[in-house]
């Protein structure tokens, strides 16, 4: 006898618990709501009367998590507070650190652009980046945290309305989106816009005689950093959204497909015409190796561009297909 | 007139805060019951009604997370008893848990002798 709105009831307890006491609470908390009822209808089957009933009883799933969690004493941020307080700021930060780390590539690109890359550029470009990112997911604890300390010196209801239409749907266990993967691919999005705008220069070869000589045109790429910098934004908004989600969705597969689509418009823009590729570069390396050999070579190395798009576009395509197939196979609307 | 009104409002506000104050006595006290209840094992909802029944309320979501707790401090242990006809967590008290008990009434009695001298000098 498995009720739903008891299975809801459940799951908003214990996803606000520490993962390793979920399984245990859940299963003490099915066999108490199962004496409550049979104390209450005895042989007859509980109606959804009965069931709300006994869960009012119970109080709310964030009342009851707290005193699972034995977070009641006094302190800055306590009880029901502090539980969606975590809950609040494991979705807020890694999503700071993200946002903040992008827009400083941004800054960077506006103020080093023309710099060489010397290793003092290198040192404060880091510098600034990650020092950036650190004081940005700082600034959002501390805030997120007063906020959450006045709500709770105010005693603010967290939720408003009846409690039985808050409970959120259960997931099934395929469909629920483990934290890492969203938060990998946010900082894939990050590391490749930075390094692709800020340090282009990385991808080259050194060639005796010349010195380095790198794939792209650093002045070609840093003039389309409109649509590389889109392309960054679009892919932490999406993997941002699937952090919120935390469980496959009809919802989170359009967003991605969206999100996916547009971002292959950007790579488009940015790689499909050979502009952004160092002419010296192609003809320094081709030339380097004699015969068929080197006509072969110098022909791949040209189209490294075609190569990247192919990459991206890949990337993207299968991205949207496991997304939108896991939300079409688990998922509710 | 005016009078009565006010007698009504001091009685709820009176009613309020003896119910608080009843309710905190209660919290130091409700340890003290289950370890003593918990001699022989028995699962939550069935200690709910033996305490009621020696006129002790009370209420799940208080002594399921308590019981727990118990546990983590390794007063109590417990098993799981697929026998019936739902599963149910039976907890009984550890050696340790005994001991805890048998310190914890004697402060009781100590704190009941006080405090009952204390009173009835108030007489």
């Amino acid at each position: 006898m498995k009720h739903e709105l008891i299975e809801r009831y459940i799951y908003a307890v214990v996803r606000l618990l520490p993962q390793k006491t979920r399984p245990e609470v859940e299963k003490e908390l099915e066999s108490l709501i199962g004496d409550m009822l049979e104390t209450r209808c005895g042989a007859v089957l509980p109606t959804e009367k009965d069931v709300r009933v006994v869960l009012t009883e119970l109080g709310t799933p964030e009342e009851l998590a707290a005193k699972y969690s034995g977070e009641e004493k006094q302190a800055l941020i306590s009880g029901i507070y502090l539980l969606i307080y975590k809950r609040v700021l494991k979705i807020v930060l890694p999503i700071m650190a993200a946002v903040v780390l992008l827009s400083n590539v941004l800054n960077l690109v506006f103020d080093g652009s023309g710099a060489a890359p010397t290793v003092e550029f290198f040192a404060k470009a880091i510098g600034a980046t990650v020092g950036g990112a650190f004081s940005g997911v700082l600034s959002a604890f501390s805030i997120v945290t007063i906020v959450f300390a006045i709500l709770e010196r105010k005693k603010a209801p967290l939720q408003e309305g009846d409690m039985f239409s808050r409970l959120p749907a259960v997931p099934k266990d395929e469909a629920r989106i483990k934290r890492h993967d969203p938060i990998m691919g946010m900082i894939w999005a990050t590391v490749f816009t930075v390094l692709f705008l800020v340090f282009p220069w990385f991808a080259g070869a050194w060639v005796e005689g010349v010195g380095w000589v790198p794939v792209f045109q650093t002045a070609v790429i840093r003039s389309l950093w409109l649509p590389i910098i889109l392309w960054g934004a679009l892919g932490i908004g999406k993997e941002a959204y699937k952090l919120i989600a935390g469980q496959y969705t009809k919802r989170l597969a359009i967003v991605t497909v969206i999100a996916d689509l547009l971002m292959i418009a950007c790579a488009v823009v940015v790689l499909a015409g050979n502009g952004i590729m160092n002419p010296d570069f192609v003809s320094q390396i081709g030339g380097l190796i004699a015969g068929d050999g080197g006509a072969f070579l110098s022909k791949l190395l040209a189209n490294v561009h075609v190569l990247l798009l192919g990459i991206v576009i890949g990337g993207s395509t299968v991205d949207m297909i496991t997304v939108a197939a896991k939300a079409f196979k688990y998922g509710r609307a | 007139m005016l009078n009565i009104i006010a007698c009504e409002v001091m009685g709820l506000h009176l009613e309020e805060i003896v119910s608080g104050f009843v309710l905190e006595l209660r919290r130091g006290t409700v340890i003290l019951c289950v370890l003593a209840k918990l001699k022989d094992p028995t699962y939550g909802y069935s200690l709910i009604a033996e305490l009621a029944q020696t006129g002790v309320a009370i209420e799940a979501n208080t002594l399921y997370p308590l019981l727990r707790r118990l546990e983590g401090q390794g007063l109590l242990e417990s098993a799981w008893n697929t026998e019936g006809a739902k599963p149910r967590k039976y907890y009984a008290t550890t050696a340790f848990g005994r001991e805890v008990l048998a310190e914890l009434k004697k402060h009781w009695r100590a704190a009941a002798e006080s405090m009952n001298a204390l009173l009835e000098e108030e007489k």
